[in-house]
């Protein structure tokens, strides 16, 4: 929303396949930079493309023409995880959301976003499109929303993603059970997945030193009353890190490489991460 | 028997707000998105376990209060030393005269070595109930009829009031079998423990007809009585054990002491006689009873009726101060 929200370069490493073109290797031939092969004139019928030194060499007397890799258009797509827990998350999951409209659009790519809450619901779906208007509003809306409940329909979203192999982030802080994350990888695990994982420190850095303090579970509701001191609160810093070590190795498992964002979201953590990783 | 009772009952309905503490939470909750994830933590448990307990607690004796608890009077059943002493105390005219046998003077009544035998008598009396916290006592009294003055009791300030009473100017003659006869009837329905004493307490005697006689005899027999008899002597008459100079007065009529005491002694019961001249040997007499007399003895205190509230409400300050105390140990979150 504001001025310092910047876009990121995001990109695939294997071609991928769409008819339109774009700014992403491509499997498709056609216009572009980058010679692929030779292939008969009848097999592409473009004179313009004619090489004549390939054709004088060839044995079977036919006309080759180059034939260069043409860039596709790419699908991308914000899956994010409206449940409850995710209340705090949900100003990173703004900025992102406009963050990467606007890299989509530098890209020529179309963005689509997925909202899971308990059910899939029409009013937090929008369909990949070039436009920049409705996400626009859609992050406006998600700024004064109030999550509730638990997100167990990122289970059902593999029907309303391509078949074709798109680019996906999933933004959720992944508390649930690894049961229910394998359930919602699998069906997605074809496309290129970049798990994005906000966990504001507030929730287990910035924890008081000393006193009572009383939690209640954001999603089923149970309270819990700490007397945090320096001992527990390590504790609990310990046991944020053991979560996040187990949640690499679920999401490692299926090819994905997670994110961890336990700060406000800024462009270069994913800049950087597209330089680490190719997809 | 329940000994708790309450002043008013319908503010009981009160304990039904035990549910809050129980259902709800003082403390400001903050939402946390993953509780699953904290690690389990003991002696937080141990603490919320407390805090609510503590509310519980904190409503439960305040509600107490308000319906007014208090402990009803009740008796406690107790193991002491003791007896169970009837005096009976003689109020014939000759009472009020000193040991030397002159007529005391009003002037210097209670002091000096000139008091009445009943002056000494209460004197002594009242000392020695004081120094035998667990007796049962009761007093009677004759002259020419017995006189009822107060049945067997733990309440000492009856007592003392009792023996106070005999202050009053005595009168007329001895009829000493209807005396011990009606001390005799205070034993009537009363537990057998500890012993059972009566303390005679005279300064003559009279003859004792036959009728009575054999009616004492029994009775002294059936309730397992002892006798002590504090015979105050006169100077110049006749004591107990005088042995008469003349066969002729050898009878009931002339040495009425002589023949009681061997009345006394023929009962077959323990019997101990004190002849006191003086003040002194009769505090003797008693020093000797007080030994003597010191079997164990059940016997029953009761306790007065015991307002419960303060101490309820005292027993909520504490439980609210530690609420409170809760309370301000609360962390404030980000």
């Amino acid at each position: 929303m504001t001025a310092s929200i910047r876009p990121f370069h995001y990109r695939l490493a294997r071609p991928g396949y769409n008819v339109f073109p774009g700014a992403h290797p491509g499997q498709l031939t056609g216009s572009g930079q980058l010679f692929k092969r030779h292939e008969p004139l009848l097999a592409s019928p473009d004179p313009r493309r004619i090489d004549l030194r390939a054709s004088v060499l060839n044995p079977f007397d036919d006309y080759r023409v180059k034939v260069f890799q043409q860039h596709s258009k790419l699908a991308v797509y914000l899956i994010a995880d409206l449940s409850a827990s995710m209340q705090r998350a949900l100003p990173v999951l703004c900025d992102f959301l406009l963050s990467a409209a606007q890299s989509a659009a530098d890209n020529g790519d179309s963005l689509g976003f997925i909202g899971c809450g308990p059910a899939l619901s029409p009013r937090w779906q929008i369909p990949a499109s070039a436009s920049f208007s409705p996400l626009r509003r859609l992050a406006q809306d998600l700024r004064s929303l109030q999550t509730e409940g638990t997100a167990d329909s990122l289970v059902h979203i593999a029907p309303l993603l391509p078949s074709r192999r798109s680019l996906l982030f999933l933004l959720s802080d992944c508390h649930f059970s690894a049961t229910l994350l394998r359930n919602i990888l699998h069906p997605i695990a074809h496309h290129a997945v970049v798990p994005i994982v906000p966990w504001p420190d507030a929730e287990f850095r910035r924890l008081p030193d000393w006193g009572l303090v009383r939690f209640k579970d954001a999603e089923d509701g149970r309270g819990r009353t700490l007397w945090m001191r320096p001992g527990l609160k390590r504790r609990i810093e310990q046991a944020f890190d053991d979560r996040q070590n187990q949640l690499r190795q679920s999401f490692r498992a299926f090819g994905m490489e997670p994110l961890f964002m336990t700060g406000d979201y800024d462009a270069d953590i994913l800049n950087h991460y597209f330089l680490q990783h190719a997809l | 028997m329940n000994p708790l009772a309450f002043a008013t009952p319908w503010a009981l309905l009160g304990l039904l707000t035990i549910l809050a503490p129980l259902l709800g939470n003082s403390m400001r909750s903050t939402r946390y998105p993953w509780l699953t994830l904290l690690p389990a933590d003991p002696l937080s448990n141990a603490i919320a376990l407390a805090i609510r307990l503590l509310g519980v607690l904190a409503v439960v004796a305040l509600v107490l209060g308000l319906s007014g608890l208090y402990r009803k009077a009740q008796t406690v059943e107790r193991i002491g030393h003791g007896a169970h002493i009837v005096v009976v105390l003689d109020r014939s005219n000759s009472m009020d005269h000193t040991f030397a046998g002159k007529a005391s003077d009003p002037a210097s009544h209670g002091g000096g070595s000139e008091q009445s035998k009943a002056d000494a008598a209460r004197h002594l009396l009242t000392e020695f109930i004081d120094r035998r916290p667990h007796d049962r006592i009761g007093i009677a009294s004759y002259s020419t009829s017995p006189l009822f003055v107060m049945p067997l009791t733990e309440n000492r300030e009856a007592i003392h009031a009792a023996i106070d009473a005999t202050a009053t100017p005595a009168l007329a003659y001895t009829n000493i079998s209807k005396g011990l006869a009606m001390a005799l009837s205070f034993f009537e329905h009363q537990p057998v423990q500890g012993s059972r004493i009566v303390l005679l307490v005279s300064d003559g005697a009279a003859a004792i007809d036959p009728d009575s006689e054999a009616t004492l005899r029994t009775q002294f027999k059936q309730r397992q009585i002892r006798l002590y008899w504090l015979f105050m002597r006169t100077a110049n008459s006749p004591g107990i054990f005088a042995v008469p100079d003349d066969p002729r007065d050898d009878n009931a009529q002339a040495m009425p002491e002589l023949y009681l005491h061997r009345f006394f002694s023929s009962l077959n019961i323990p019997y101990q006689a004190y002849e006191a001249e003086t003040p002194g040997a009769m505090q003797k007499a008693i020093a000797d009873i007080d030994r003597l007399e010191q079997l164990p003895l059940h016997y029953q205190e009761t306790r007065p009726k015991q307002d419960l509230s303060a101490l309820c409400y005292r027993w909520a300050l504490v439980f609210i101060s530690l609420l409170l105390a809760a309370k301000f140990c609360e962390a404030r979150l980000a």
